[in-house]
Order: C-alpha cells, then sequence, then structure tokens
C-alpha cells in the first residue's frame, strides 16, 4: 500500500518540478543567453518481493539545460567575425561618405583651382585673375586640411572607441572570473543559471574581441586573447589597455601588460577598429597626402619654368612639402635620420620602416611589411635611396632602432600658396624669341622651349645671326661669337643657354633672330596654358598617373573598400545568423512546446493527486474491513 | 527543424528592418534622383563620374578660352578690315595722284587726306580689346605698340601670340603681333623693289618688276645704268657688268631671274637700282606716299622721278593690301575653326552628360516599379506576420 501510495506521490512531486521547469522556460522565452531545461525522469529502481519485481515509480535525475557547446563555441567564432565586420563597415561607410562624394570633395577643389589657372590664360596681365589664383590656391590648401582634421577625427573616434572597448572587455573578463569563483565555491552540481551567466559573459565579450576558452573539468573557463596571453585565469582577471603608437604618440594600440598587440587580435569590435583605422582611414590619408604632395611637386616644378609679372624666373607656387622620419619610441640609440624628397614622381602613397639591424639598414612597407631594396649606403653623399626618397642616417644607432619614413605623412595639412605677391605668378615663357625687320630672307624662329631653367644664362639675350644661308653663329648683343659657325637645317632645334628653339625658312646672310628674356609686364600665357594642363598630365607610376586620376582613384578606392565591407559584413551576419538560428534550435524556448508540456505535466500532476485519492479511498475501505 | 519561439520573432524583425532599409535606399534614389551617393553605392563608377565631371568643366573652360579668343580675334578682324578699307583709299589716292590733270593744289589736298589716313592707321594700329589691352602689340599688351616720335613709327611690341585652348589638344592663336600685321611687310613686288636715282635727268620710269624665276634671283643689289639713252648696262653688287645691251623705252630688261621694264628715255648716266625687298611698315608706305604728293613736279625729269615713286608706292600699297587680307583670312579662319570646335565640344559635352547621367541617375521608371515592390513586400510581411502571431497554443488553453 505504501508502495502504491509513494509511487503516487512521486509523480506528484515529478510533476510539479516539471511544471515548475516548463514556467521557468515559458518566463524566461525572451531573456538573452536563457537555455531551456529539461526535466530528467527516470524509474526509481524497483522492490523484489518473491521474484516479482514492483516499480516504486518516479524520480527526477537532472534538471538539464538542453545545450550543444559545439554550436555555442561556433556561434562565439561567428560573433567576432560579424563584429569585426560591423565596426569595420560602419566606419568606412563614414570615411566614404566624408571622401567618396563623387559630386564634391578634394577633386572638386582641384577642379576649381585649375578651372583658376585656365581663367588665367585668357588675360595673365589681369591683376583679379592673379589674386584669385592665389586665393583658390589658398582655399585648395584649407580643403586638404579640412579633410585631413576630418580623417583626424576619425582616427580620434577609434581611439575612443578602442579606450571604451577595452574598458569593457576588462568589466567582462572580471564579471568572468567571479563568475568562475561562484563556480569554484560551489560542491554541488553547477547551477544552470551560473553556466547561462558565464555563457552570456562569453557571448558579450565575442562582440568584443577574439579569444580562446579553455573549459576546465570544474566548470569554470580560462580566456586567453591575442597569441595566448591570459584574459581571465580561474578566479584571476589581467586588464587590458592602451598604449600610444610607437611612431605617433596620438595614435593609440591595444596593449597587454604595456606592450602593443594590436596585429594579434582578429576578431570582435577592437579588430575591427583597428583594421579599419590599419587598412582605410590609413591609405585613405596616405593617398591624400599623395595627392597633396603630387600637386605641390607638379605645380612648382611648372611653375618654375615661368616668368613672372615682375620679369623674374618663377619661384615655388605652394610651399615645398618634406617628408618625414620620426623615431620610435622605443629607439635606444641616438641616430637621427634625414630624409628628403629627390623624386616625387617615384613616391608611392606609403610609410617605410627603416630598421637598424646592427650590422646595416634595412627598409620596409609599414603597410604590408614587404622589404625594400636600399640602394646607396645612407651618407650624406651616398644616400640610401628607395621609392624617390633619399635617406641619410646619422651615427649613434641600437640594434632594432626603427624610424617611419614617409613622403606624403606630413603632406595633406601642408599645403600652403608659397607666392606672396599676384605679381609672383610666373604666367609666361621666361625666353621671348623674334625676327628682325631687317632680314631679308624669309626664315621665321619658333617659339622658346626652356629644357634648363637654371642654367645662369638662360636670360641672356643673344641673336642667332647667319653668315650665309647654311651657316649660323649665335652672338651676344655686342656682336661677339658665344658659339659658332654652325650649319643650319631648317627647322632643326637651336639648343643653347637652356633654350631650344627652331628657325624654318631660307635664312640670307646677316638675317638675325633675337632670343632674349621676356621682362616684366608680358601678356604671354605659355606657362599658365602649361600650369593649367598638368592636372590632367601623367605624372606618378612612371607617367600613367595624373594628378586628376588619383584624385578620382583615391574617391573610388575609398568607396570600394567600403563596398567591400559591406559585403563582407553581409556575408558575416549571415553566417551569425545562421549560427544564432542553430543553437536557438537547440537551446531556444518554443512556447508551442512548452504549451504542449503544460497540458502534460498537468494531466500528469492530476492522475498522480487522482493516484494518491484511490490509494487514500483503499486504505479508508482497508480500515473499514479491519474496523468491522 | 526545431524553432525557438524567439527565433521566429526576430526572423520576422530581421525581415521588417531589411526591407526598410532597402525601401528607405530606394526612397533616397527616388527623391534624390542620383543612384550613387557615394563611392561605396559604385566605386568603379564614382571615379568615372568624377572623371566625367571634370571633362565638362574642362569643356566650359574651353568655352570661356574660345569666347575670350573670339572676341578678340572679332576685334582684330574690325581693326583689320578698317585698316584694310584705310588702304584701299591711299591707293585710289595714289592711283588719282598719277593722273595727268594734276594741279599742286589737288595733290596737297590729296596729301592732307593721306595724313588723315596715317593717323588714322596709326591709331588703329594702337587699338584696344575694351580692358585696356592692345591688340597689335604681341605679347606686351600692356604697352603702346606702335608709338611716332619724329615722323618715325617704332614697334614696341614683341612677336609673340597668346593662344588659347579651345579644345583636347587643340589650341587657336587669338591674335596676331602688330610686327605681322603692320611692319613686317615686304617692300616692292615682295621679291625686289627699283628706285629711280635721285640724280637722274632722263624721263625714263619703271613701270613694271617682275620675278620670272624666283630660284635664280640671287637676293642682292643690283644698278641697271644707260652708258647712252639706248644701251643699258647692269651691274652687280660688286660694281662688275653682268650685262649689257640695247634700249628702247618700253623695253624689258631682264637679269637674274627678274625683269624690270622702263618707259620714257633715259639720259645718259640715269641709273636704276634694283634691291632685295626688304620689310616696310605701312605707315611708311603712306608717308612716302604723302612725300611723293610734295615732291617736286616742275622738271620733266623730276615728274619722272615722282611717277617712279608713285609706282613704287602703289606696289608697296598693294603687298600691305596683301598682308592684311591673308591675316584677315587667317583670322577668319580662326574663327571659323573657334566655332566649329565649340560644335565639336558641344557633341562632346553632350555624350560625357549622357555618360553621367547613366552612372548617375536614377531610371525612374525601373526605381518606382522597384519602390512599390518593395511597399508591396513589406506589406505582406506585415499581414503575414499578423495573421501567424495570433495562432498560439497558450491561447487555446
Amino acid at each position: 500500500m505504501s508502495v502504491f501510495i509513494n509511487n503516487g506521490l512521486s509523480g506528484l512531486l515529478a510533476a510539479q518540478r516539471a511544471l515548475q521547469t516548463t514556467a521557468n522556460n515559458v518566463a524566461n522565452a525572451a531573456t538573452d543567453g536563457y537555455v531551456r531545461q529539461r526535466v530528467e525522469f527516470s524509474e526509481r529502481p524497483g522492490s523484489t518481493i518473491g521474484g516479482v519485481t514492483i516499480g516504486n515509480g518516479v524520480q527526477i535525475t537532472d534538471v538539464r539545460r538542453v545545450y550543444d557547446q559545439f554550436i555555442a563555441d561556433e556561434l562565439k567564432g561567428a560573433t567576432m567575425s560579424q563584429s569585426r565586420a560591423q565596426f569595420f563597415s560602419d566606419l568606412s561607410a563614414r570615411l566614404d561618405k566624408l571622401l567618396g562624394n563623387p559630386e564634391q570633395g578634394i577633386g572638386q577643389s582641384l577642379q576649381a583651382f585649375f578651372n583658376q589657372a585656365e581663367a588665367l590664360n585668357r588675360d595673365p596681365t589681369s591683376a583679379v585673375n592673379r589674386q584669385q589664383l592665389l586665393a583658390q590656391g589658398d582655399s585648395l590648401g584649407q580643403g586638404f586640411a579640412q579633410m585631413d582634421t576630418q580623417l583626424t577625427r576619425l582616427g580620434n573616434e577609434v581611439n575612443a572607441r578602442l579606450r571604451e572597448s577595452v574598458n569593457q572587455i576588462n568589466n567582462i573578463a572580471s564579471s568572468l572570473a567571479q563568475v568562475n569563483g561562484k563556480i569554484l565555491s560551489n560542491t554541488g552540481n553547477v547551477p544552470n543559471d551560473l553556466l547561462d551567466e558565464q555563457e552570456n559573459l562569453l557571448n558579450q565579450l565575442s562582440e568584443l574581441i577574439d579569444f580562446n576558452v579553455l573549459r576546465q573539468p570544474t566548470g569554470a573557463v580560462n580566456v586567453l586573447v591575442g597569441n595566448g596571453q591570459p584574459l581571465v585565469l580561474d578566479v584571476n582577471s589581467f586588464d587590458l589597455g592602451v598604449v600610444a603608437n610607437e611612431f605617433d604618440g596620438t595614435r593609440l594600440e591595444l596593449a597587454y601588460r604595456g606592450q602593443a598587440i594590436s596585429n594579434l587580435v582578429s576578431g570582435g569590435e577592437v579588430a575591427g577598429l583597428l583594421a579599419f583605422r590599419h587598412e582605410s582611414l590609413d591609405p585613405a590619408r596616405r593617398e591624400l597626402g599623395q595627392l597633396a604632395l603630387g600637386l605641390t611637386e607638379v605645380f612648382n616644378l611648372q611653375h618654375r619654368q615661368g616668368m613672372d609679372f615682375d620679369g623674374s624666373l618663377g619661384g615655388d607656387f605652394f610651399a615645398g612639402i618634406q617628408a618625414t622620419a620620426t623615431a620610435s619610441g622605443t629607439n635606444s640609440g641616438t641616430a637621427t635620420v634625414n630624409v628628403t624628397i629627390a623624386d616625387a614622381a617615384a613616391t608611392q602613397a606609403k610609410e617605410y620602416i627603416l630598421r637598424y639591424t646592427g650590422s646595416g639598414w634595412e627598409m620596409m612597407d609599414a603597410g604590408s611589411g614587404a622589404p625594400l631594396a636600399l640602394s646607396g649606403t645612407g651618407t650624406a653623399g651616398d644616400p640610401f635611396v628607395a621609392d624617390g626618397l633619399e635617406i641619410v642616417v646619422g651615427a649613434g644607432a641600437a640594434s632594432g632602432d626603427r624610424f617611419l619614413v614617409s613622403a606624403v605623412s606630413g603632406a595633406t595639412t601642408a599645403v600652403r600658396v608659397a607666392v606672396t605677391s599676384p605679381n609672383q605668378i610666373a604666367a609666361a615663357n621666361p625666353v621671348t624669341t623674334a625676327t628682325s625687320l631687317q632680314n631679308l630672307g624669309d626664315a621665321g624662329v619658333s617659339t622658346a622651349n626652356i629644357d634648363d631653367v637654371t642654367n645662369p644664362n638662360l636670360l641672356q639675350a643673344v641673336n642667332v645671326v647667319f653668315d650665309n644661308a647654311t651657316t649660323y653663329r649665335i652672338r651676344d648683343l655686342g656682336g661677339a661669337d658665344l658659339t659658332g659657325p654652325l650649319a643650319y637645317t631648317s627647322g632643326a632645334d637651336i639648343s643653347f643657354n637652356g633654350w631650344t628653339v627652331q628657325v624654318s625658312g631660307n635664312p640670307q646672310a646677316n638675317d638675325s633672330f633675337n632670343i632674349r628674356a621676356t621682362g616684366a609686364g608680358s601678356g604671354d600665357n605659355a606657362n599658365a596654358l602649361a600650369l593649367s594642363e598638368i592636372s590632367s598630365q601623367g605624372f606618378f607610376n612612371g607617367g600613367q598617373l595624373s594628378l586628376a586620376g588619383l584624385g578620382a582613384n583615391l574617391v573610388s578606392n575609398v568607396g570600394s573598400a567600403a563596398a567591400r565591407a559591406q559585403s563582407d559584413l553581409t556575408v558575416q551576419t549571415t553566417l551569425r545568423e545562421q549560427a544564432e538560428l542553430d543553437l536557438e534550435a537547440v537551446a531556444g524556448v518554443n512556447l508551442e512546446e512548452e504549451a504542449v508540456n503544460l497540458l502534460r505535466y498537468q494531466e500528469a500532476y492530476l492522475a498522480a493527486t487522482k493516484i494518491i485519492t484511490v490509494a487514500n479511498q483503499l486504505f479508508n475501505s482497508l480500515l473499514s474491513v479491519v474496523d468491522r | 527543424m526545431r524553432v525557438s519561439t524567439k527565433t521566429f520573432q526576430l526572423q520576422w524583425l530581421n525581415s521588417f528592418t531589411q526591407r526598410q532599409a532597402d525601401l528607405v535606399d530606394i526612397q533616397r534614389q527616388v527623391s534624390t534622383g542620383r543612384k550613387v551617393a557615394t563611392a561605396a553605392d559604385d566605386p568603379a563608377g564614382a571615379s568615372q563620374m568624377i572623371l566625367l565631371q571634370q571633362g565638362l568643366e574642362r569643356l566650359e573652360s574651353y568655352a570661356g578660352n574660345a569666347d575670350t579668343a573670339s572676341r578678340r580675334l572679332s576685334l582684330a578682324e574690325g581693326a583689320l578690315s578698317e585698316a584694310g578699307d584705310l588702304l584701299n583709299r591711299v591707293r585710289e589716292l595714289a592711283i588719282q595722284a598719277g593722273g595727268a590733270s594734276q594741279t599742286p593744289e589737288t595733290r596737297a589736298a590729296l596729301a592732307d587726306e593721306a595724313r588723315e589716313i596715317y593717323r588714322n592707321l596709326l591709331d588703329l594700329a594702337n587699338a584696344q580689346d575694351g580692358e585696356g589691352r592692345f591688340l597689335f602689340a604681341g605679347n606686351r599688351v600692356i604697352n603702346q605698340p606702335f608709338t611716332e616720335s619724329a615722323g618715325v613709327v617704332s614697334y614696341n611690341g614683341d612677336d609673340g601670340t597668346r593662344v588659347q585652348r579651345i579644345g583636347d589638344n587643340r589650341v587657336v592663336a587669338e591674335g596676331n603681333p602688330g610686327s605681322e600685321v603692320f611692319s613686317a611687310i615686304r617692300n616692292g613686288n615682295g621679291t625686289f623693289f627699283v628706285t629711280a636715282d635721285s640724280g637722274n635727268t632722263g624721263t625714263a620710269i619703271y613701270s613694271s618688276a617682275t620675278v620670272t624665276d624666283r630660284s635664280a634671283w640671287p637676293v642682292s643689289d643690283f644698278t641697271i645704268s644707260f652708258a647712252a639713252p639706248d644701251a643699258y648696262e647692269v651691274r652687280d653688287s660688286g660694281g662688275a657688268v653682268i650685262q649689257s645691251g640695247a634700249f628702247n623705252p618700253g623695253d624689258s630688261i631682264s637679269f637674274a631671274g627678274i625683269a624690270v621694264r622702263l618707259e620714257g628715255t633715259p639720259a645718259t648716266g640715269d641709273q636704276f637700282q634694283v634691291s632685295p625687298s626688304r620689310n616696310q611698315d605701312v605707315f611708311t608706305t603712306v608717308q612716302n606716299f604723302i612725300a611723293t604728293m610734295e615732291g617736286d613736279l616742275s622738271s620733266p625729269a623730276s615728274r619722272a622721278q615722282i611717277q617712279s615713286q608713285l609706282n613704287s608706292s602703289l606696289l608697296d600699297m598693294d603687298r600691305a593690301l596683301d598682308n592684311l587680307s591673308a591675316i584677315r583670312s587667317s583670322v577668319g579662319s580662326r574663327l571659323a575653326v573657334i566655332e566649329q570646335q565649340a560644335d565639336n565640344n558641344a557633341e562632346l559635352g553632350l555624350q560625357f552628360t549622357q555618360t553621367l547621367s547613366l552612372v548617375r541617375d536614377v531610371d525612374y521608371a525601373s526605381a518606382i516599379s522597384e519602390l512599390e515592390l518593395q511597399l508591396q513586400g513589406l506589406e505582406a510581411a506585415q499581414r503575414a506576420y499578423a495573421r501567424t502571431r495570433s495562432f498560439s497554443l497558450f491561447s487555446l488553453i
């Protein structure tokens, strides 16, 4: 009889526990990280009486979390990748909005400047046109500087977000350590809610950074980041931090115990931030710098070929841009490095690391790490030459000392008009040619091409005088021969004092052609024409890439980086959603299922109470028999 | 597969957010008319857009350059045409002056008119473009190109010509230097000129000077002299006789690839100098004519002198007129080139605009049907959600 009632009681208790579990499942149906629980029933061992085994009812062996750790860990991996992609894509999209607008941007400022140069062509004697070109040059410089400010702001945002992420990581790490403590101090079964909390924290961490998790038999977890740096070990957590970049104090790097480990993370928000900075922001900055450098160098080069309104040879229109060499904060030696731009056309939108090996210097691309061949010995007389740069290294370097070298790093903020007066704009060809009105022959002289503007005699006035129809000499204005007699061929180059002209036709004896400095106040626009053309002329990449092309590339590079980031994000999001689905399929609460369970356990409960009632009646009827 | 209730709801939520995001994008496209908002929408297209826009701006610059050039060329053409009229008038005066009926009074009147024309010509040569720049100064556009001092006109400009770019790989000279227009004009017939020696006492005048064989002309000085009224000699610049023969009035004397026709009767010892043509500016040409009009007509010999000079002046004027009309026609053809280039540029601009529009602009028809489709999709999803969520076992228990 007692077996009978006990059986009923065990069923009643089991159904009650099952109902409680179902209620808990229903209550937590919307709770993040909640893992559904299921009550596991088993038979109680039966009692064998007289060779017959009679069942002893039901018992609850476990309230089990229905969980699949493999799928859960897969989800963490997917979360790390997706979170990285998310931040990379969001920030790249911001950069794209900043630089990638095809209808307004630095390309338009550049175009406005060259349009003004074109206006100067129409009337180089106009003071207004000259003044306007200076003004446009100023505003172009400001355009570059503003762009740089905005890019710097994005860089600062990366810093701030990195700090914030590190704080969150540290908080999660310490929470994990606490949970570990609770788990370790628990002597019985590990409570399901602690396991849920632990899993929840790990999931949150996977949004921030990639890590390896080592599960202990005790239920505690150890977490490693980077290439094995422990973040959580049992009940201890170790803080991550930020340190200034060795070359740039305004650039923060992820650090573990003071050592930068930025290049060791590959997932989560932190990796997304760092990858954005390294793969989108830095190249955009360097390309902008290259555009600034190219503009300055190309325009100056042509400007120096001209003559200004005061009759002087043109100087630099824009202030020259200096290449930079920054010593690492970790250098222990005393050496300084001096770098100059030797060939602007050969410069690249790159930064380089110059490193002293103890026995010599080596250079590599700071972005890709690819080594560069250095020619020369690094002395002032024979500098290292690479990618258009000349590098002179001083004495006193210690082994392992590093320098960041670049032609373009400082360029964006350095675009500044150097010409102070509108008259100093060199619009004219410095050399003018004239045919003497006394000539008897019909030969004419071309305009002069300037081959070497540094020739000290470039502006010397000379006459090309013909002895007869076939020979000529070049004389100064006093009539003294400077060179000749030379054989005359109609249309052939006559080069002297850094210029080249052609005389064509049939000269007669004593015919002369005058070649002299253009002088002040000329309305000649030959150099202004050349200036206005240079934005579309090939300059970089061995003459393949023009300034206009570079500007367009900058926009499309930023755009394609953002587009790539976006499509990567789409892929990663799908993968993450799939993993979430997979996990939810195992661990998530289904209310229909719970409703069915509710009914099932309710029935079981009702049935169990019935059995107790029946047992009671049986007992009563037995008692009544005894009473009689 | 087992589906958790949360997943079920989340799936719906995701589907709504995704559809709404798509809808916003289409709405932006429709409201801005642009397919590409930033380079990320179409990186290659963005770079193409930039280059096309720059192309369009470049064409605009060309149009501005062409306007400037054609304005200056038109002004120059007006001045050249006026100068041509003036020179033609002087030529008429010269022809009149050659007639037999001239008196000292009529000659003085001709000289006066010629002086007036000379002034006008000088003014034209110093014409400006309305912005204070001289049209015929070469590149020295801010200096007055032609100045007169003691009756001598000198040129202060240079031989430069400013060019304007009016198309890709196409430039046009926006003027001609004053030296070319007014100064570098060969006198005589362009190859040589003849002057009657001022000591001549006969009545011979030269009436025509022609080139018979250009390649035989050595570009040097010769003298035709008469040892007797019916016998001539030609000497070269060294004084050596290179040819001699009998002379009858009206004969052409041919040597060194040229022929000089003399009329009238020379006196013994009379000489005619034959020299290679030199540059002579139009001002000198007109001044020579004025001087001729003021010359002495008292003797047959001096009348012959005057007639020879008149003949020279006429040749010089013809040369100047030829020069002016050659330059005018070159100006005209440059104006035509500018116009033609403007057409080409317009064509190119149209192509640029069309390509730009293809890359940049929304195709409204497809965008709006896409918008409709998105809206329908969203609505269908919402309806489906509303229906499915009302089915729950709990609502039936």
